[in-house]
């Protein structure tokens, strides 16, 4: 577990004292927008969760992992994103069976060329 | 009635000279408690005990000495943090134990989280101490106050870190 330290000659204390109603509202207004701001990047989420679900399973899971990379960088709870882990766990079922259907397709492939050749 | 909120934390404070670390546990602060307190701490913690929610947090297992308080007030929408100190032997660089300020902030956000506040914590920080709590406690600064906010995903992050799930409300 990652404990949280205080700076060599820093001691961690807070005095806040009294607050004026011009900082309280700013605080209010400031809670205010980062609701809206996560509001709306969830929703964007939504919308691309909505469109990933609609591809065919291999596409989808592709994509899925794409963007569970990406989470990992933002989402400190990640591990609670049922979507995301969901999407992990489908693409780590699917990964060896979307393995050798590439390598089918390559001597599919090389088999019709050497024909061709001949 | 007498409402006692007691949160285990694990592993949450380190003995400074060995680098072991203790399992702590914090609770709203009693009369008794307040007596008790030594010499050296700097606020008047039983004038803030009378007029806000103040808790305390002990590692039982070296004793039962307060390691630190914190005082809080519940807001519209978010949990305001007053005042923060530990102990006067966890002050300087020769401080005995370290992570007690951390273990208490993780308590105001799971304070705010359980009360339907979202995890939003509030806080005015001295000057120098701002960019600490942006990199340790994910808080963002409002404006360029030094009014400091931890929002929704910093509080579930620090909950994580110090609860670790693992919590209890007694009443």
């Amino acid at each position: 577990m990652g404990l949280i330290r205080e700076p060599d000659g820093v001691d961690f204390i807070i005095n806040s004292g009294p607050l004026t109603p011009a900082d309280i509202a700013e605080i209010s207004e400031f809670i205010r927008k980062d609701r809206e701001a996560r509001a709306k990047s969830r929703s964007a989420r939504e919308k691309l969760e909505a469109k990933a679900l609609a591809l065919p399973t291999a596409e989808r899971t592709q994509l899925a992992y794409q963007l569970l990379s990406s989470l990992a960088s933002e989402e400190s709870n990640l591990p609670e994103h049922t979507w995301a882990t969901t999407a992990k766990v489908q693409f780590e079922q699917l990964q060896p069976v979307q393995a050798p259907a590439r390598s089918e397709k390559k001597s599919r492939r090389r088999t019709k060329s050497s024909t061709a050749k001949r | 009635m007498l409402e006692v909120v007691i949160d285990k934390l694990t592993k949450s404070i380190e003995e400074v000279a060995t680098g072991r670390s203790f399992d702590t546990n914090i609770a709203r602060v009693t009369a008794a408690d307040i007596r008790r307190l030594s010499a050296g701490w700097n606020f008047d913690w039983k004038q803030e005990r009378s007029e806000r929610e103040v808790y305390r947090l002990i590692a039982p297992a070296v004793g039962p000495t307060i390691q630190g308080l914190i005082s809080l007030e519940r807001r519209d929408d978010h949990v305001f943090v007053n005042l923060l100190e530990s102990h006067p032997h966890n002050v300087g660089r020769k401080k005995k134990y370290a992570g007690v300020p951390g273990n208490l902030m993780a308590f105001a956000a799971k304070i705010s989280q359980d009360a339907g506040f979202g995890g939003y914590v509030a806080f005015v920080a001295k000057t120098a101490l701002v960019a600490h709590y942006e990199s340790t406690l994910g808080a963002s600064r409002v404006g360029r106050s030094t009014k400091m906010i931890i929002n929704g995903a910093a509080a579930t992050k620090l909950i994580q870190q110090y609860f670790g799930g693992q919590h209890g409300i007694d009443s």
